[in-house]
């Protein structure tokens, strides 16, 4: 609400202070009372088109797919922080002479006849803070858990700015406007570099920033969701309870120059000016090292599913192992130092062709790569080592077809973007659910739970190819294992159904954002095989199978429709994926899957009543006979693709 | 050792590592080749021929019998698919084999289930029937078969006797699978089930685990749960003109249909708990027959024809409620039936809290309503009735074999 308020506030004094003082001029001057109307007129048109365009810009982002959105969201932001930068420095120079310059110009105008250019200005000023306003607005919508408070922020702070605006123009306040400015411009700066951490949030969502992605630090102590505090901190600060890299560089980079520029002295900042230039190389620099820094961090640590791991140490001889045979295949080569200063760097070659390496690896530090080995002779190399410098890989096993399909390639990559949007869209609503735990809601809680899980159950084998987070978030009572602790979705749903209260589930909450925070760090990262694919397709199935139409999956909330919903959206996703390849291959095999996936979806449909599931207590045997056999119908055919796809 | 390898050469090599010691009889036979016979120990039913294996060929001591239903929105075409597919798997199973080509693929499901693989062929027969509603249900002739439907083919009367559970009565199509291995039969029906998924859904099905009745001649009469000897007066394979007569469909029927027959079943629960304290007078007096030797009353041996005239100082001997008078022959007008059906037990009744056990009723013949009916309505005064409620009831036209390998279960009905 705070962040709205000043946006609103600001630039509706700016723009009440135009149209003020247009206004005052046109009333001293007998001719230009007649043009005061048109002025007016000007002014409401000018609102009418702001709001027009705020209305246009965020339908089109409703309608876009995910990744698109969260690319206008992106831009938006941008272009928000560009000109609340803009408006900032701007200000900060010609706030105090800002009236002054604006009489001399209208008086110009008035003096030389033309009313129209004076009805033109304040029509073109309220257009151009508005635009700006709105801009902003959008982007801090769609970064705020309330868009209603936000809104009312909003309205308040034009509300006090027409305020403010008439009241100068009555002539009965003298506001400081110089202070004025630098003290809403000081606010503004942190928006604003909310604006750019959320920015980049969004630009990696979309696709475009895949670098910098590691958890930064743990504010979650600080920043509770639900708590006003947070409220506060994320809405006016921009902090996020576990902000990523990125972000925090990016935050970091925009916000200390700019508050350095608006408030240090004006002497002191005029030397700087002389040595602007100094500045903006370092700015440059920093803004660089950054960069490497990220580069360096996102390239570490990325083990690839599914890959064989082979280890490889680097020794002051070379290579150890100095010769290896494996078979064909993904795989992984961990690279370690094992303590030598003289070789750091670890090739693989085929002749003279690089097809991976890991370099500058200093002794104690490790790094690895992953790619297809096929069968073949290939050379291990580790410059600078005394006798294994180089050494021998001999490939085995049969040619790996998989990875030269590019539809099976395309199929991949559109599975690990499916994986990512979904693992957003799961902490985005678990943030809401989680915040209406902690505000002790339970109505609100209820209403929201199966939504908030929604995510999770579309992208379920992946997340339980994560060890032991898929038994902290979505563990049944009777799945957890001895001397663990029962946590996650189905601990706070067993309360607020059984003991019908948010009591006692803040820890949970907490711990649930956590996980899923977690997870969606993993996800980032995680690529995929084809084989796993078709496999977690029919292994979505077989949950579906053996716990949703059991009704043992929430069984307190009796929501497992929606869960068998997004299981099977979940499998479809990943069948349509592959679907193009290996339609060449079975392409009846494929149309008779894709005619029981419909048969299934068709079924779900028929049973919705006003776009909800009923309780599944209420779906007699019959119904349930029937969901379980069109299921079985579904799965039988698509067990089959994942051997098809080699066929 | 791969799937589909032939379950009696396998036997056959691990019979003679391992000195003989795994099933005997069954051995030897893989072994020297066999001969047909359930007793005697061959273990391989012929599949092709005139008609269906499962009928007349001998008893073997377990069941398992299924009914299907055809999903809604498949076509004749898939159902015809399927009769193939069932067909050739059924045939490759009655030998003994492994379905699938025997490839192996770690990356796709195993082709065969594989719980038979190791066993002996075990007489395996599989039956197939089809079901008054694929002709025609609730006014839709989904399949275009309407015209095909035989007369005989309307659903059964109601029957004194009749508490029936629609959910576990009748059924598109009926699979009955016969073998002298529990595993074997149940393997049949799992898998067959399993090429269906997708063209049909499973209604019902049913475990039998002993034989009740005989169709040949050399095999000892087996008793029921009521511990009497039952079907000694069964149409025996060797009686052509009573099969003939009685089982083989003729001229009266659509063409797909000669040389098939009418399977009925009916899963008849025994109130075993009655039946347990009532003495051994009244249970000889309710069948019809000396408990111990399953001779007739008033007779000295098994076969002996029974006296129905026969009177003692009571009245009859062999009472007229008596369950063989009222079942035989005689009685009915000379009609007969081939009866194969076997002991059930589905374990607990958990509501009363009682053993859940009977007979599951399995009869061919020409015409049910002329046959299985009219000796059913006479057995309405049965003293059997007391202690027996029968809980489901199937009628299925059985269309005769397929002749050889390509031809399938059905052909004449769908390219009718």
């Amino acid at each position: 609400m705070l962040p709205t308020f000043v946006i609103g506030l600001r630039e509706g004094v700016e723009a009440a202070l135009i149209v003020g003082i247009i206004a005052a001029f046109l009333r001293q001057d007998p001719r230009g009372r007649g043009a005061l109307k048109f002025m007016w007129i000007g002014v409401v048109a000018a609102i009418g088109i702001c709001v027009a365009a705020g209305v246009a810009l965020e339908i089109l982002n409703q309608d876009l797919p995910q990744r698109q959105q969260e690319g206008l969201e992106t831009v938006i932001a941008t272009f928000a922080v560009g000109a609340v930068t803009f408006m900032i420095l701007w200000m900060r120079k010609h706030a105090r002479t800002i009236s002054k310059d604006l009489r001399a110009s209208a008086a110009g105008a008035l003096a030389s006849g033309t009313t129209g250019a004076l009805v033109g200005m304040a029509f073109f000023a309220v257009i151009r803070e508005g635009l700006e306003t709105v801009v902003f607005l959008l982007a801090v919508f769609q970064n705020s858990d309330s868009p209603t408070s936000a809104g009312i922020g909003a309205l308040l702070g034009i509300l006090v700015a027409v305020c403010i605006g008439t009241a100068i123009y009555r002539g009965g306040v003298k506001l400081n406007l110089a202070r004025f400015f630098r003290i809403t411009g000081v606010v503004l700066v942190f928006v604003a570099a909310g604006l750019v951490a959320s920015a980049l949030h969004t630009a990696h969502e979309a696709g475009w920033l895949t670098v910098g992605q590691q958890q930064a630090f743990d504010l979650q102590w600080l920043v509770v969701p639900g708590t006003w505090t947070a409220s506060l901190l994320t809405g006016m600060l921009g902090l996020q309870p576990l902000p990523v890299v990125a972000e925090v560089v990016g935050y970091v980079v925009y916000a200390v120059p700019m508050l350095l520029f608006l408030l240090l002295p004006d002497a002191l900042r005029a030397r700087m000016r002389r040595s602007s230039m100094q500045s903006a190389t370092t700015a440059v620099l920093l803004v660089l090292v950054a960069g490497v820094l990220l580069a360096a961090c996102g390239n570490s640590d990325k083990t690839v599913a599914g890959a064989k791991q082979v280890a490889m140490k680097l020794t002051d001889a070379g290579c150890d192992p100095a010769t290896l045979k494996l078979d064909a295949g993904p795989t992984t080569f961990e690279v370690t130092n094992g303590g030598t200063a003289r070789v750091s760097e670890f090739e693989l070659l085929d002749g003279s062709k690089i097809l991976g390496e890991k370099e500058n690896l200093a002794p104690g530090l490790k790094g690895n790569f992953t790619l297809t080995l096929q069968p073949g002779n290939y050379t291990l190399s580790c410059p600078g080592g005394q006798t294994t410098a180089t050494g021998d890989l001999t490939v085995g096993g049969s040619k790996v077809a998989a990875s030269s399909d590019k539809r099976l390639t395309a199929a991949v990559t559109g599975y690990q973007s499916y994986v990512k949007t979904q693992a957003a869209l799961l902490r985005k609503r678990v943030a809401v659910f989680v915040a209406a735990v902690k505000a002790g809601d339970t109505a609100r809680a209820k209403s929201l739970f199966a939504a908030a899980r929604f995510p999770y159950e579309a992208i379920e084998p992946v997340a339980e190819s994560f060890g032991n987070l898929d038994p902290k978030i979505d563990a049944r009572v009777n799945d957890v294992a001895e001397g663990d602790k029962w946590t996650g979705f189905h601990r706070i749903e067993q309360t607020l159904w059984q003991k019908d209260t948010t009591k006692g589930m803040a820890s949970y909450a907490t711990g649930l954002v956590a996980d899923v925070q977690h997870l969606y760090t993993l996800v980032q990262k995680e690529t995929y095989q084809p084989d796993q694919l078709a496999n977690g397709a029919t292994s979505l199935l077989d949950e579906v199978s053996k716990s949703k139409i059991t009704g043992e999956e929430d069984r307190y909330s009796h929501t497992d429709l929606s869960d068998f919903e997004a299981n099977v959206n979940g499998a479809q996703t990943a069948f349509g994926l592959l679907a193009p390849a290996l339609r060449d291959k079975n392409a009846a095999l494929v149309s008779n899957i894709e005619k029981r996936f419909a048969a299934v979806q068709s079924e779900l449909a028929r049973i919705k009543v006003g776009g909800r599931y009923p309780s599944y207590e209420t779906v007699g045997q019959a119904q349930r006979r029937k969901f379980s056999q069109l299921v079985d119908a579904l799965a039988e055919p698509l067990s089959q693709v994942a051997a098809k796809l080699h066929a | 050792m791969s799937p589909a390898m032939n379950r009696r050469r396998f036997l056959g090599s691990a019979g003679v590592a391992a000195g003989g010691l795994v099933v005997g009889g069954a051995i030897t036979t893989a072994l020297d080749g066999g001969s047909a016979g359930a007793d005697g120990g061959g273990d391989v039913v012929a599949f092709y021929g005139a008609h269906q294996a499962g009928i007349t060929t001998p008893t073997q001591s377990r069941l398992h019998i299924a009914a299907f239903d055809v999903v809604d929105g498949a076509s004749r075409e898939d159902v015809r698919g399927l009769m193939r597919q069932w067909t050739a798997a059924a045939a490759r199973m009655t030998e003994g084999r492994s379905l699938g080509d025997g490839s192996v693929d770690a990356l796709a499901p195993p082709p065969d289930t594989g719980e038979a693989v190791g066993l002996p062929a075990s007489n395996l027969t599989v039956t197939v029937g089809f079901g008054t509603s694929l002709f025609g249900h609730g006014g839709k002739d989904r399949f275009g078969l309407a015209a095909q439907r035989p007369a005989a083919l309307a659903p059964l009367e109601a029957l004194p006797g009749d508490e029936l559970d629609p959910s576990r009565s009748d059924g598109d199509l009926c699979v009955q699978a016969c073998a002298d291995v529990p595993e074997v039969a149940f393997h049949a029906v799992r898998n067959l089930a399993r090429i269906g998924r997708g063209v049909v859904v499973m209604r019902w099905s049913q475990l039998g685990f002993g034989r009740t009745a005989i169709t040949n001649a050399a095999q000892q009469t087996p008793r029921n749960l009521m511990g009497f000897k039952d079907g000694t007066n069964n149409i025996t394979a060797d009686e052509q003109d009573a099969l003939d007569r009685y089982v083989w469909v003729g001229s009266e029927a659509p063409a797909w249909l000669r040389g098939g027959s009418y399977m009925v079943t009916r899963r008849i629960r025994m109130l075993i708990e009655v039946w347990d304290r009532s003495a051994l007078g009244d249970q000889e007096a309710t069948i019809g027959r000396v408990k111990d030797t399953g001779a007739p009353l008033g007779s000295e041996a098994e076969h002996d024809k029974p006296n129905l005239t026969a009177k003692g100082p009571l009245g009859p001997i062999i009472p007229a409620k008596a369950h063989i008078r009222l079942a035989a022959p005689v009685t009915n007008d000379g009609v007969r039936i081939l009866r194969r059906g076997y002991s059930f037990t589905d374990g607990f009744d958990s509501e009363l809290g009682q053993l859940d056990a009977g007979l599951f009723f399995v009869a061919f013949q020409r015409d049910a309503h002329r046959q299985f009916t009219a000796i059913q309505r006479r057995l309405g005064t049965d003293a059997l009735n007391e202690y027996i409620k029968h809980v489901s009831s199937g009628l299925f036209a059985v269309p005769p074999g397929a002749a050889r390998e390509g031809d399938y279960l059905g052909r004449a009905l769908f390219e009718s």
